[in-house]
């Protein structure tokens, strides 16, 4: 999560005190923080979104009580889940609580009706369980149709089977998922079937070594202490787990390849980035080389992220990653990936290219300068505005709860943003349009995107560190079209994690992936979103299924949710 | 009587005049003895002395404190490092209070590279004159060189404290907060620069470098342009500006800018390594694989140990369809960005968390994987210092320095501690 200035060029070092010798950065890990970007004046017209918890009746609210400094541990905030958990085809909502270490909120699960109007579903669920929880992945994994959870935590996960009625029972420890000890930081977690036998294997991203004998505080000059960066703690490494059917899982990472990774991971996400058919796994590292793990045929991964270009920031250096997320953005049919990453490091596009080796598009585009300042995490490629073109929206918020008396010139809580994409060529800033919801600075972290009232506009929710979550609903006017498509897998998966869907209309066609993960610690809706723009109907759907089957469904209604089903 | 009188009163009077006379001549010629004799001229007359003079004063005044002084500053400038040592430490110990002798010393031992004794030499001249800076000055290189910015930062906010007035003194506390990761205190500090002195192009440059970190790209771009105003031959300056305009914007007209001032850095730095790599860059972005890697190759020439200008000359051979090669490039950039991120994680850490022995051990090991055995035997003698005898790693250690041995890989220092060999 840091850099220093980069140093003068070495040929060229000047004369006189300051370089009289190369010197470390002491125990001040991170580059001073940029100003972040004044949210500018708010433009005339409506908000696009209207932040609307408490009215919605989420009341999850995180803090510290006012403690400071905090450890890296506390810091790091939880992820949110929108899942049907009750089938009634609406998204309802988990955000993962920690109890414990400080943190005195617990796990919360709402019941949506529908309409955007939730109800605390948790008492008596079995989900208030006490821990320090961070990452959720949903994943239905003995197929029965009724979503369940996994919970990712420091000392702990949670594999919440989902019993019906609204029931869910913790079985992480006989499906051989409990943390392997009590200081292990498991933080991220994704769902999807590497060896498409139809079950859905785990991801779980580990952090780093964090006790109460290691460092707990780092100086950042005139005796200001503040949370240490990653770099002065040695890396957890991940594991994959596969799903053994009956409800156990196997942990499989030596002889997957999945140990040649860098540790430290904040993000995880599957996707199939070659169009081979199996899935690849990306994982995004804080301030370590990312990891892009791609697929031998279900057998085993080779970790490629170097050869591919994905591993490191454009300009070479690490990156302190943390949300990730997979689309394709322009349009070309490759898959692009983004990353969220720390101050002073720019949002890591990279654009996917024929060559295998991806191209980093972040300053082309325009998102390199304005994310410079903030520090990234939860992140999505999502059509806000249905015009058939993938947005990006970031939470932003500092790792310092003191980062004000750190550096002047920047602040603990920052601005969510939004870039609006235009056209796969640029994507612009509009936070300032999205409103209050996006403007009013935050300790952000996860963040998850579904259509939570059904009017067919993406809608957000992000979590923050030292507040409420927030619940951003999209009032976007003037949307393009709009195309839901619901997965049932037969042979697959039942909700086909890593399904690829086409949609073709007049002319055009769109790539979306049945991928729920990615972003900071979230899961979102694994139903695909396809915004159309002007497009007044579609000619075909088409789906490749895990697998490897396809399916075509001719000219459906649009507007509305397709569910397709596995033949 | 009058006469008599007047006699008598002549006589006085001419007495009194010739006493006088006398009377100024003897203070004139005491005042100029004492002139002469004063420390004041005793200053002078050293300092006009060539060093074989200050040799001969020497001979005749060997217990002198100022004539060893000067001797010592002498034998300093003429690059006679050793006795320029001797004599400021013989100047010490005969007037442990002499401010100068102390200030001269540490700069010595700074040049040497004996940092502890520098620091303390600087200190104790310091509480001597609080109010002088040179010793604040000398105290303040002292730690930077020791490899804490941090600490360095305290003497030099003094020496802002005693002139306020000096930009150059702003400057370098500026550059200081900026090597300590302070950067908005350095912003100011730089600020403060150059608005003291407003000609002086390496502060606007600076200035620049920091309005980049805030990404406050146009006040940085500003002041590159004013540095370049100044002083159009500066190729870090040139680099920077084409560095700002890399990343400002994708436009045509920046890719431009950006490519002009790369090429002037260049041509005034050609073995200015960042510059060909961001120059690689910026080719790269635009699909000129071909450019970008002779670039990114000018660059890993230049500097072998830089691993991000392999991993993109990789890439782009990659891209160009020389698979094989790049792919080879690819795997040494891993390796070799691997060991550097390895060393400098471990570094930090241990400046992090100094009285931490296990780090040491950890360092002593890392440095032995990549095979730099003098820096992993200090760390293994640091390690041991650090707490109580640990046999196992003595073990390590012994087993080490025989492997070193036994390879003719013994660092030299530690071949000349080693007892002579017997004779045959």
């Amino acid at each position: 999560m840091s850099r220093p200035l980069s140093p003068i060029p070495r040929a060229l070092a000047l004369a006189g005190l300051a370089s009289l010798a190369a010197a470390g950065p002491g125990c001040r890990p991170a580059p001073a923080a940029p100003t972040g970007p004044k949210p500018s004046g708010r433009p005339a017209g409506p908000a696009w979104f209207v932040e609307r918890a408490a009215e919605a009746g989420v009341d999850f609210s995180a803090g510290h009580g006012g403690r400071s400094p905090l450890t890296i541990r506390e810091i790091m905030g939880t992820g949110c889940a929108l899942f049907d958990y009750d089938g009634d085809s609406d998204l309802d909502l988990f955000i993962a609580g920690q109890t414990g270490a400080g943190g005195q909120e617990q796990n919360q699960l709402y019941r949506n009706d529908g309409h955007g109007q939730f109800t605390n579903a948790t008492p008596g669920s079995g989900l208030e369980e006490r821990g320090l929880h961070m990452g959720v992945a949903v994943g239905d994994i003995d197929n029965d149709g009724r979503p369940d959870l996994f919970v990712a935590g420091y000392g702990v996960n949670r594999l919440y089977r989902n019993q019906g009625g609204g029931k869910f029972q913790d079985i992480a420890q006989s499906a051989g998922l409990a943390s392997k000890s009590p200081t292990d930081w498991n933080s991220c977690a994704a769902f999807g079937d590497v060896d498409r036998d139809g079950l859905l294997d785990l991801y779980l991203g580990r952090y780093v070594v964090f006790t109460k004998d290691t460092l707990q505080f780092c100086d950042y000059g005139d005796g200001k202490k503040g949370s240490c960066g990653p770099m002065f703690y040695d890396p957890q490494l991940g594991s994959l787990y596969r799903n053994l059917g009956g409800g156990r899982f196997k942990d499989v990472t030596r002889e997957y390849g999945l140990d040649d990774g860098h540790g430290k991971a904040l993000g995880a996400v599957f996707a199939d980035v070659n169009d081979d058919g199996w899935l690849d796994l990306y994982v995004g590292n804080d301030e370590m080389p990312g990891d892009l793990f791609i697929s031998q045929r279900g057998r085993r991964f080779k970790n490629d992220a170097l050869r591919a270009g994905v591993s490191l920031a454009g300009d070479g250096e690490m990156q302190g990653a943390m949300g990730v997320d997979f689309g394709d953005y322009n349009r070309d049919g490759l898959l692009d990936l983004i990353v969220t990453t720390y101050q002073f490091e720019p949002t890591s596009l990279y654009a996917g290219h024929p060559s295998g080796v991806y191209q980093h598009m972040g300053v082309a585009t325009g998102l390199d300068a304005p994310t410079r300042p903030m520090v990234g995490f939860g992140t999505k490629f999502v059509d806000l505005n249905n015009d058939g073109w993938l947005d990006v929206p970031i939470a932003n918020g500092h790792i310092h709860d003191n980062q004000e008396h750190i550096d002047k010139f920047s602040t603990y809580r920052q601005p969510m943003q939004l870039f609006m994409n235009r056209e796969g060529v640029r994507f612009e800033e509009r936070s300032a349009e999205a409103g209050e919801g996006f403007t009013k600075p935050a300790v952000g972290r996860g963040l998850a995107v579904g259509d939570l009232d059904g009017d067919g506009r993406q809608d957000l929710v992000v979590t923050d560190v030292e507040g409420p979550a927030r619940v951003l609903m999209n009032r976007i006017p003037d949307v393009g079209n709009w195309l839901r498509v619901a997965l049932r897998g037969t042979r697959s998966d039942r909700h086909a994690y890593g399904a690829r869907v086409t949609v073709a209309a007049g002319g055009r066609k769109w790539i979306g992936l049945a991928n729920p993960g990615g972003s900071y610690f979230s899961s979102s809706d694994p139903a695909v979103h396809f915004g159309l723009g002007d497009a007044r109907s579609v000619d075909s759907v088409e789906v490749r299924w895990p697998s490897g089957r396809r399916s075509v469904v001719k000219a459906p209604r649009i507007g509305a949710t397709l569910v397709v089903t596995e033949p | 009587m009058s006469l008599t009188e007047a006699g008598q009163q002549t006589r006085p009077r001419s007495v009194s005049r010739l006493a006088i006379i006398l009377g100024l001549g003897l203070v004139a010629i005491g005042a100029s003895v004492a002139v002469r004799q004063s420390p004041w001229a005793h200053e002078r007359r050293l300092e006009s002395m060539n060093l074989e003079e200050l040799a001969l004063a020497i001979h005749d005044h060997p217990t002198d404190p100022l004539t060893l002084y000067h001797y010592g500053r002498a034998l300093l400038k003429a690059g006679q490092v050793d006795a320029s040592q001797k004599a400021l430490e013989t100047a010490v110990k005969l007037d442990p209070r002499m401010y100068r002798a102390r200030v001269g010393l540490g700069s010595v031992l700074l040049e040497r590279g004996d940092l502890r004794r520098a620091v303390d030499e600087f200190q104790q001249a310091a509480r001597l004159r609080p109010q002088e800076p040179e010793a604040h000055v000398g105290l303040s290189q002292a730690y930077y060189r020791a490899g804490s910015p941090t600490r360095a930062i305290e003497p030099l906010k003094k020496v802002v404290q005693l002139q306020p007035g000096s930009a150059a003194a702003w400057y370098n506390l500026g550059k200081l907060y900026g090597e300590a990761h302070q950067s908005d205190h350095a912003l100011e500090a730089m600020k403060k620069a150059v608005a003291l002195d407003p000609k002086v192009a390496a502060y606007w440059r600076d200035l620049g470098r920091l309005h980049r970190h805030y990404s406050q790209n146009k006040e940085a771009e500003a002041a590159y342009k004013k540095a370049l105003k100044l002083d159009d031959s500066d190729p870090v300056a040139w680099y920077w500006l084409g560095q700002l305009y890399v990343e400002m914007s994708d436009s045509p007209e920046y890719r431009g800018y950006a490519e002009q001032s790369l090429l002037r850095a260049i041509s005034r730095a050609p073995d200015m390594a960042e510059a060909h790599f961001e120059l690689g860059r910026l080719y790269e972005r635009r699909g000129s694989y071909p450019l970008a890697a002779a670039r990114f190759r000018e660059a890993t020439r230049l500097d072998m140990s830089d691993d991000k200008a392999l991993y993109h000359l990789g890439l782009a051979l990659t891209k160009m369809g020389s698979r094989e090669e790049g792919q080879k490039l690819i795997r040494g950039a891993q390796a070799l960005g691997a060991a550097k991120r390895e060393i400098k994680n471990l570094e930090n850490r241990i400046r992090a968390e100094a009285g931490n022995r296990e780090l040491r051990l950890r360092m002593a090991r890392l440095y032995r994987k990549y095979g730099n055995a003098e820096a992993a035997l200090s760390q293994y003698t640091v390690y041991r210092s650090m707490g109580a005898p640990d046999a196992t790693v003595d073990k390590e250690e012994a087993a080490y320095r025989e492997e070193l041995r036994r390879a003719n890989a013994l660092p030299a220092q530690e071949l000349s501690a080693l007892p002579p060999a017997p004779a045959p």
